[in-house]
């Protein structure tokens, strides 16, 4: 027997003829395969091609699956980044200027009564800046008025809204809509004695800014998260048309909404979970403590917010 | 098979007259003809249900005998777990009805020595006989190098001569 490893030049050869179609074995080989699959064969895997096709989806373009998560990348980064740096400062500021106001509104109980809680607040040392503004009561007064009229008329669901929520923190969740609402509440009522509860301060403490200060961000805010929670919808239900066009949506917001979605961004928002009518996104404060939960649902031009319920 | 996996069904049928006679008769040299016709059907029920994986910038064939070498492979290692690949494939004659064409002598000779070849020298003549894959083509899809299915084509054919010497 030839050893073919001993062969070299002649295997060479016998290669080079076999690999250009002039070896014997091949001829022999096209004469001798003739062979090809029975029938029933071709029936079934032809039945299960088309059955293949029948069963799936309709196919959707390469180019929105990726595109889809990106957009959702994005998003979810941008309002995760802006919720940590601006949580922060803006919880700061809230603090800062609802304790300016709580002197403020003190000082001028403290001034019209004699009521011992409001001189407790009161006692509070204000700073001179604050004591000088309180001490012309009248122009100050009528432009409180003059704003919580002004706020009335902008945002009279979210005052609603978030009064259910004031029903359940207390006194200290005053409504988020309405700066001038709650100094005229604060001479309808009488100062808090006794500090809130640290859940019931850290929830309210973002309500007391002027809606007229807040909006511009918080519609920033809402928009964001409102375009990351439509995105998630769109993903669950891999609505690649939806998504597709949504893209350059521009989403409404209402003051109310941007009332409520300004609570929302000055503490912490995650996604829950998905329930049958909406989506249920948790709101922690700074310290990640449970604060409460807002339902909503994605609506065709935009999303509208079901319930807020606070934390119990 | 970029319009099958756009939902075109006709597509898949032009493409399964292509290529099944050679796929049947690929799977025929290494097995007996009842695992043949399995193997034959799985590779196609796996093409179908992978189809939106196919990339465009490799040929079709090499693609789909690379899921059939795959297939074969494990095929011998479920009926030989501790075996190598078969050393020699069925005899020619003992592949059931369907094979049993009238083959001449020579034909007859040809597929004997054929089946005596170790599986991995057998499956080169195969793919160049009936899909004509180049040697990069095989030494892709039997994970070697462009040398070592030089060589194993080598010593297929020294054997095959041999076999038509004797």
């Amino acid at each position: 027997m030839t050893d073919a490893r001993t062969d070299g030049p002649k295997n060479d050869r016998e290669l080079e003829d076999y690999l250009a179609g002039r070896h014997p074995v091949s001829a022999r080989y096209r004469e001798a395969a003739r062979e090809t699959p029975p029938p029933e064969l071709d029936a079934a895997v032809l039945a299960a091609a088309r059955a293949g096709v029948a069963a799936a989806p309709k196919r959707r373009a390469r180019w929105r699956v990726p595109l889809a998560a990106a957009a959702t990348m994005v998003l979810g980064v941008s309002l995760v980044s802006q919720l940590r740096d601006e949580a922060v400062p803006v919880l700061n500021e809230d603090r800062a200027t609802v304790a300016r106001k709580a002197r403020e509104t003190a000082i001028v109980e403290s001034l019209a009564t004699t009521d011992q809680a409001a001189r407790g607040m009161a006692a509070e040392a204000p700073p001179p800046s604050v004591a000088a503004q309180a001490a012309q009561p009248p122009a100050r007064e009528a432009r409180k008025a003059e704003e919580a009229e002004s706020a009335k008329r902008a945002a009279p669901p979210a005052a609603s809204v978030l009064e259910r929520q004031g029903t359940v923190l207390g006194e200290a969740a005053a409504p988020a809509a309405s700066d001038g609402q709650s100094a005229l509440a604060a001479r309808e009522r009488p100062a808090p004695v006794a500090p809130a509860a640290p859940e019931a301060r850290a929830f309210a403490l973002a309500p007391p800014v002027p809606l007229s200060d807040s909006v511009p961000q918080a519609v920033t805010l809402e928009r964001r998260v409102g375009a990351t929670r439509e995105l998630l919808a769109l993903l669950q239900a891999q609505d690649a048309e939806r998504l597709s066009r949504h893209l350059d949506a521009r989403l409404p917001a209402t003051a109310a909404e941007a009332a409520i979605m300004h609570f929302a961004s000055a503490h912490a928002a995650r996604l829950l979970d998905r329930q049958d009518d909406g989506w249920r996104v948790g709101i922690q404060d700074a310290a990640g403590r449970d604060l409460g939960t807002i339902r909503l649902r994605i609506i065709p031009a935009g999303w509208q917010i079901l319930a807020l319920s606070p934390a119990s | 098979m970029l319009a099958y996996a756009g939902g075109d069904a006709a597509a898949f049928e032009r493409l399964y007259r292509r290529h099944k006679d050679a796929l049947y008769r690929y799977f025929l040299r290494h097995v007996e003809a009842a695992d043949a016709g399995e193997l034959f059907q799985d590779v196609w029920q796996k093409l179908i249900q992978a189809r939106g994986g196919y990339r465009s910038d490799a040929p079709f064939a090499a693609w789909l005998y690379r899921i059939a070498h795959n297939r074969l492979v494990d095929h011998w290692r479920r009926a030989r777990p501790h075996d190598e690949l078969p050393a020699d494939a069925v005899d020619a004659d003992a592949r059931g009805p369907e094979s049993q064409v009238e083959h001449d002598d020579t034909a007859r000779r040809l597929l004997a020595a054929l089946a005596r070849l170790p599986a991995e020298q057998r499956e080169i003549i195969v793919l160049r006989e009936e899909r004509n894959l180049t040697l990069e083509q095989i030494a892709d899809i039997q994970g070697v190098g462009r040398e070592t299915v030089k060589s194993r084509l080598r010593y297929a054919l020294a054997k095959l001569r041999e076999a038509f010497h004797d």
